[in-house]
């Protein structure tokens, strides 16, 4: 099959190289090691632009035909007036959030200090942001190494454009018993793009939270990249919750590397969106090194949500396992490429995925892609991967107990999702996440889902 | 010195002369001309003797071929061929080859012997020259007329396709190129222009082929070599057996391999093809060997036609190679067992493609790589459900071994779901055979290489079930053969 780029998708690549042309001109003058890396990135991004259906990593996935009618300029917008009231009108928040919480508020590409609680990260837990300048030289140096050996454009365009993200360091042998809060809101349309690094100190715990919600029904773009680093017999929970409107376009990366005897947890909720890109890559790099990345898409309207996901097994004996649940409805389209590569020397590594996709509309596509990359003999990799419709068997045995058609459909789809909602280890988070689902679940199987 | 510069001319006009007219006349040449051109092209055909159309076909599918790239996605490596640097043609010769079989590399004798083959069949493997008549060979003159007979008795045609573009043209016109266009790819290209013969099976309606029909049993043209053309149709209700290659490893002077095989299956009619594939794989440093870029496709065309695949591939450096089937029909239904093992350095980058278009159609994948040496074994296939392909149901199973730690695996599936009523399932694992399944072995005085073969076979007995009888035993010896020195 031979997809060429019309005129139209030749013209966003074109917007978007001149905005990169025109920030990174602003970078010339000084000389720090930001604007270093920026200049790489944009060395880089040049000659490639945006990537196309050609590049096998993009095989399902035509970015081009979602960017057309999105705008790529940053504009300013004055912060809405009642801006507490704007926050709480997302419940979850409200419902989640303890009063020793950190929080840490974004909205439209821009730090929110009215709107965020740093009082209680004082113990172990330094917090910097980007955009104040005087980059801690450990996240200066977390950055560098992803960037030497980047090969996602997209990852390119965030480190060129990216203008605000928050910074935090744990030290060592530090437990945060309070949640961390990462929320970014989209208020308005524009063009966004956030970097957040996370250093993780030996035997620390820290669990961080992600919320990404859009309001309004404007067009609006954004990248965002997380860059982790755990380091030794270290804990982190990530859990990430993300429902946008269906005319947000978001590239989200997430790159994390994972010491010896380290436990990475990471749950996602996606929903909605234009187009959504989670690009996930995972090192386990440390012996006995556990990781584990789930997560529930709910795809509607014309969504496209695709979640592209490498787990690299570089040292002996360590675990991870995926497990992925999609639920399609109109003429929504889901895409999970997962890739899972045991290097040489990753001898009795032990890992698992699992993409299972419920397609409730013959208008939904779901592609997957999920690959094994094995060089040591003495391990044990697997995955399954199923695709299909509720089971008319499973239907007519609950229909058969008296239970009403509409009832039956949504007991199932609820069932669907309910083992993997279990890998939340936070149970107060879990409980409102499950909720959320819930409501959303109930209009899923009534055929609609306006998240 | 005008003496000599007359005789230049002389020369010159020569050439250009031959070059005007091709070399169509040159009836005593072996080979056609090193490297690939429009003349090369009509050389061949004129030596088929073909018609004009099949000359404008091939033709065509040269244009073709020089718009295309060589396709650089698979998971293999291997330096670039020159496609300038190859005959595309040459007529089996009767003064090269070995005497007798003390010439033969004792290597192959052994194997050979393992595997249980004939003297006589031996001879004719190893490429012996002799004064033997072909068709003594397999002492089996009699066996292939007789069967040539009983397949006439039912309708059926089983023969060169070279033969059948020039007596069953309208059939050939219809189906070739039908299921594997010229340009479908690369090598599918180049195979279109070149090819040089292959076989062709015509079964006509509600006839079921009395016996498995084998390149073995057509043995006037055993040398098809390199670009090997197949077409099998099964018309309306009926049933064939096809089974290609051979288990015994091959002697081939060629190194690329570039072969196209069609399946045609119509309504409620039956196609079973197996291929046992053991070309040489190269030595021990991984130098030579043969690569083989195959296209194998099959089209169930008719409503409740079914297309099963089953293919062993122990030998070649480098393998490429999707057997795939096209589901158009209502209630058809396609299979791909395969068992790829790879040793030493060699490269298998194989897999298979189900593509639903029909209602209620169903596929089913078994595939089993196993990787020892410094190898590199790659399952990649695709399961896809057109938007009108209510009911589709694909069941695929990729199982992977490692013998040894230098060998690496990879599962590349892809699965595209269009609609809701698809149901597609895909597991796929990857281990090694554990200390314990060896000890058990051994303790009861099982050699470690029995061992190792006994429980790959045990690994394999999925597909090598689904082998006509005749091969599933040499097969099975195949597989322990093919893993010696894997372990130590």
């Amino acid at each position: 099959m031979t997809v060429k780029p019309s005129n139209k998708t030749s013209q966003i690549d074109q917007e978007i190289l001149k905005l990169c042309n025109d920030k990174i001109d602003s970078f010339l003058d000084y000389n720090d090691d930001i604007s270093v890396i920026k200049r790489e990135a944009f060395k880089r991004y040049s000659k490639k632009g945006l990537p196309n259906r050609f590049e096998e990593s993009w095989k399902y996935t035509n970015i081009h035909k979602k960017l057309q009618n999105i705008p790529v300029s940053d504009k300013n917008y004055p912060i809405p007036l009642n801006v507490d009231n704007f926050i709480n009108s997302f419940d979850i928040m409200s419902k989640i959030k303890s009063d020793n919480d950190t929080l840490i508020v974004f909205m439209d590409g821009k730090f929110i200090p009215e709107l965020s609680m740093l009082e209680y990260s004082k113990n172990g837990m330094e917090i910097n942001f980007l955009s104040h300048g005087d980059v801690p030289r450990w996240a200066i140096e977390l950055m560098i190494n992803k960037h030497n050996v980047n090969e996602d454009p997209l990852f390119d365009l965030n480190t060129i454009l990216m203008q605000e993200g928050v910074l935090i360091n744990v030290s060592a042998n530090v437990k945060i018993d309070s949640n961390v809060y990462i929320i970014h809101i989209g208020n308005n349309d524009g063009f966004f793009n956030y970097r957040h690094v996370i250093n993780v100190g030996k035997d620390s715990h820290i669990n961080v939270t992600e919320l990404k919600v859009s309001n309004r029904v404007n067009d609006a773009l954004y990248t965002s990249s997380v860059l982790w680093n755990v380091e030794d017999n270290a804990i982190v929970n990530n859990v990430k919750y993300q429902a946008h409107n269906q005319s947000t376009v978001g590239f989200n990366q997430q790159y994390a590397d994972v010491g010896s005897g380290s436990i990475f947890n990471s749950f996602t909720i996606s929903s909605g969106s234009k187009l959504l890109r989670e690009s996930r890559n995972i090192s386990c790099n440390g012996e006995n090194s556990e990781v584990s990345i789930s997560g529930v898409n709910l795809l509607d309207g014309e969504s496209h949500i695709d979640t592209t996901l490498v787990v690299t097994h570089k040292a002996p004996n360590s675990l991870s396992k995926e497990k992925y649940k999609s639920i399609l409805s109109d003429r929504s389209r889901s895409v999970f490429q997962g890739n899972i590569v045991v290097d040489q020397i990753a001898q009795k590594t032990i890992a698992k995925q699992s993409i299972d996709a419920l397609i409730l509309s013959n208008d939904a596509e779901h592609d997957s892609k999920p690959e094994l990359e094995i060089y040591a003999d003495d391990v044990q990799c697997g995955h399954g991967a199923t695709t299909g419709q509720l089971s008319a068997d499973s239907l007519f045995y609950l229909r058969a107990r008296g239970i009403g058609e509409d009832e039956a459909r949504r007991l199932l789809v609820h069932a669907f999702i309910s083992d993997v909602m279990e890998e939340i280890q936070d149970t107060n988070l879990r409980n409102v996440l499950r909720d959320v689902m819930n409501n959303m679940l109930n209009r899923v199987s009534k055929g609609r889902l306006n998240v | 010195m005008p003496a000599i510069k007359e005789t230049v001319e002389q020369v010159l006009d020569i050439d250009v002369d031959n070059y005007k007219y091709g070399w169509s006349t040159d009836l005593e040449s072996e080979r056609a001309p090193k490297g690939l051109s429009k003349d090369v092209i009509k050389f061949i055909s004129n030596k088929k003797e073909e018609p004009e159309w099949m000359l404008e076909w091939r033709y065509d599918a040269y244009e073709r071929f020089l718009t295309m790239k060589e396709p650089d996605w698979a998971k293999v490596s291997y330096p670039r061929m020159d496609l300038n640097d190859i005959y595309y043609y040459s007529a089996p010769k009767n003064t090269e080859g070995p005497e007798s079989l003390d010439e033969i590399d004792p290597e192959i004798l052994k194997t050979y012997e393992k595997l249980g083959i004939p003297l006589k069949e031996q001879e004719f493997l190893a490429g012996i020259k002799n004064n033997i008549a072909v068709d003594a060979v397999f002492d089996s003159v009699s066996v292939v007329t007789t069967f040539k007979d009983k397949l006439a008795e039912v309708g059926i045609i089983f023969c060169p396709i070279s033969e059948a573009i020039k007596e069953h043209p309208d059939l050939v016109k219809k189906y070739i190129s039908s299921v594997v266009p010229k340009s479908d790819n690369y090598y599918a290209a180049l195979n279109s222009a070149v090819f040089t013969d292959g076989s062709f099976v015509y079964i006509p309606p509600n006839v079921r082929c009395p016996m498995e029909l084998s390149t073995y049993f057509r043995i006037n043209d055993v040398n098809t070599g390199q670009f090997e053309r197949t077409l099998i149709i099964a018309d309306k209700g009926s049933y064939v057996s096809y089974l290609e290659g051979c288990t015994a490893p091959k002697r081939d002077e060629n190194q690329l391999h570039a072969a196209v095989v069609e399946l045609v299956a119509l309504e409620d009619a039956e196609i079973k093809y197996s291929t046992v594939q053991n070309w040489y794989p190269g030595n021990s440093e991984g130098i030579g060997g043969i690569y083989n870029f195959v296209t194998k496709r099959g089209d169930c065309r008719g409503d409740r036609s079914k297309i099963s695949w089953t293919q062993v591939e122990t030998g070649s450096a480098i393998t490429w190679k999707y057997p795939s089937c096209i589901l158009r029909g209502d209630g058809s239904s396609g299979e791909f067992y395969s068992i790829a093992i790879s040793n030493a350095f060699q490269q298998i980058d194989s897999g298979t493609k189900m593509v639903h278009l029909g209602k209620n159609t169903k596929s089913k994948i078994i595939s089993k790589g196993i990787s020892a040496g410094k190898s590199s074994n790659a399952y990649r296939g695709l399961v896809s459900s057109h938007k009108k392909a209510e009911n589709a149901r694909n069941f695929t199973q990729c199982d992977s071994l490692l013998i040894g730690n230098n060998c690496s695996a990879h599962t590349v599936p892809y699965i595209e779901s269009k609609n809701k009523s698809s149901i597609f399932e895909h597991e796929a694992t990857t281990s090694k055979i554990s200390d314990d399944q060896i000890f058990y072995c051994c303790q009861r005085g099982i050699g470690k290489e029995d061992a190792i073969a006994l429980i790959v076979n045990g690994f394999c007995k999925e597909v090598l079930q689904k082998l006509p009888m005749e091969f599933a035993v040499e097969a099975q010896k195949l597989v322990g053969i093919s893993l010696e020195g894997s372990v130590g």
